[in-house]
């Protein structure tokens, strides 16, 4: 009966019931957006993925401030369960200012580089980064142990769940056991169901009342999504995100004289690094996809092409949280400066030229990709 | 996690630079079941993907088979894919394996984007490198 009224009051408003038609084709570009959420995936580098008492004890650790230098940062500190996993800052305030936004932790677990620049190929070797950076934790390898054995509570568990391997072990081999541990914790952190699965799968299961309750200024804004504006060419599948890198307009001068090299720089910081899937702290290692990245021009001032999921609850955005909200990033992509772009890079941002309703139709959509947990 | 997929232990052959025909009565054969076959400057190539069905932004491997005017071709391949309308291409370096016979398996391919792309083999021959490129819509 709620079907029937459904279609009726759809056949009566034809405004409404064109924006309740889909194509064929939008139809399968839709469906690249789900199923969700996605099977957990274990990481085979990581001996701890998916173990419950490490989950646990790794959630302990997020919170746990005396891994910093000086006793006084926590992952979540950053990282606030109530603020998405992010801060609501600009940037990201540690021991120190930084120069880049915080990153949410929702759905981390599924991602193949880490950070904004992909700096780790692992979420254990990502997890430790902000320990040793002295802008963020400030604690390097040799501290980590010493503040970890001086905690005996937490020295117990952490032997208890390590066993003899953390008598044993230096500072480094400590350092990715504590990454490991707290990567085990955030990758069970899997954003919930939102109004666009309700809807995809209502659309895709003929379900007229399911797609009905979708609101009609969403729907409008999702067919702008996969038509004119091209956005699910970097926002693709669905985490709303590819594996890339692109650069989009957004400055990355961080001072007088500095710039922030983005991807460029730390794929760099990649190939040095120890913390990562090949390297000599995993437990699968070998070579690996991630390994064979090339370092392209066009990498310099790139960024990751962030998740769309749970964005409306994770402002400001951009890797320097330069735009305060979803419509400031629809306002960037819509007046785009051309004189910005790479001269090399990828030829796919045009001015979307977008109108004020276009622009809150996609604010709209936008916003039926988040839920509270 | 998925990009922590284990690449095969293989040699990288692309540097080897000579093009070496085999010999004139030797048989080359089409790869069966080949998702393509390209012609030009003499050659043929056919490939297929491995596995048939490419997800984005997952690694998968290209089976190529070569054959020249003299038979199988044994020199060197450079491959690579870009997306001609946004003038971009992959964002990893692919490994080679020469298995003979005409026979090359290419891995670590992804493609990080839907949308029209192209790949582009290069055939180091003794008469100069000829391209061959194949549209490919994963």
């Amino acid at each position: 009966m709620i079907r029937r009224l459904a279609l009726a009051i759809a056949l009566l408003m034809p405004g409404a019931a064109l924006a309740e038609t889909f194509s064929a084709a939008e139809r399968e570009a839709i469906r690249e957006h789900g199923p969700w959420p996605q099977a957990a995936l274990s990481d085979p580098t990581n001996r701890f993925s998916g173990d419950p008492g490490a989950i646990a004890f790794g959630e302990r650790l997020f919170f746990e401030r005396s891994l910093s230098a000086e006793g006084d940062v926590a992952c979540a500190q950053c990282h606030r369960p109530d603020m998405a996993f992010t801060d609501g800052r600009k940037t990201a305030r540690g021991t120190a200012d930084g120069a880049r936004n915080t990153l949410s932790l929702w759905n981390v677990g599924q991602m193949r580089w880490f950070g904004w620049g992909g700096a780790s190929d692992t979420l254990w070797g990502a997890s430790v980064r902000p320990l040793a950076l002295m802008a963020e934790m400030g604690a390097p390898p040799e501290g980590l142990r010493a503040r970890l054995r001086q905690n005996a509570a937490l020295w117990h568990d952490y032997r208890a769940i390590v066993g003899q391997a953390a008598e044993d072990a230096d500072g480094s081999a400590v350092t990715a056991t504590v990454g490991k541990l707290l990567a085990a914790y955030q990758e069970t952190l899997i954003s919930p169901r939102t109004a666009f699965d309700r809807f995809r799968a209502a659309l895709l299961g003929d379900d007229p009342a399911g797609v009905a309750a979708y609101p009609a200024t969403a729907k409008r804004g999702l067919k702008l999504f996969i038509g004119k504006g091209n956005c699910n060419l970097c926002h693709a599948g669905p985490l709303f995100a590819t594996d890339g890198f692109e650069s989009v307009g957004m400055p990355h001068f961080i001072g007088p004289g500095a710039v922030d090299k983005g991807r460029y720089g730390d794929l760099l910081t990649f190939r040095a690094s120890a913390m990562k899937a090949s390297g000599p702290h995993s437990d699968a290692p070998g070579p690996m996809l991630t390994d064979q990245a090339r370092l392209q021009h066009k990498d310099f001032g790139a960024f990751r092409v962030p998740s769309l999921r749970q964005a409306a609850l994770t402002a400001p955005y951009m890797h320097n949280g330069a735009l305060p909200t979803l419509e400031a990033v629809i306002r960037h992509y819509s007046d785009l400066d051309m004189e910005r772009l790479h001269a090399d890079g990828a030829a796919i941002l045009r001015p979307l030229h977008l109108s004020k309703s276009e622009i809150a139709d996609l604010v709209a959509f936008l916003e039926t990709l988040s839920a509270a947990p | 996690m998925n990009g922590r997929r284990r690449i095969g232990a293989s040699a990288v052959l692309l540097a080897c630079g000579l093009s070496l025909p085999a010999a004139a009565s030797e048989v080359c054969a089409r790869l069966p079941e080949a998702k393509d076959v390209l012609s030009g400057g003499g050659y043929e190539l056919s490939y297929r993907t491995e596995p048939e069905a490419i997800r984005l932004n997952a690694p998968f491997a290209l089976l190529l088979a070569v054959c020249g005017p003299e038979g199988p071709f044994a020199g060197r391949i450079d491959i690579d894919a870009d997306m001609p309308a946004h003038r971009h291409g992959m964002n990893y370096q692919p490994t080679f394996d020469q298995l003979g016979g005409g026979r090359y398996r290419a891995a670590i391919l992804a493609l990080h984007m839907r949308g029209d792309w192209r790949f582009r083999f290069t055939l180091h021959g003794a008469d100069g490198p000829v391209r061959l490129d194949a549209p490919f819509r994963p």
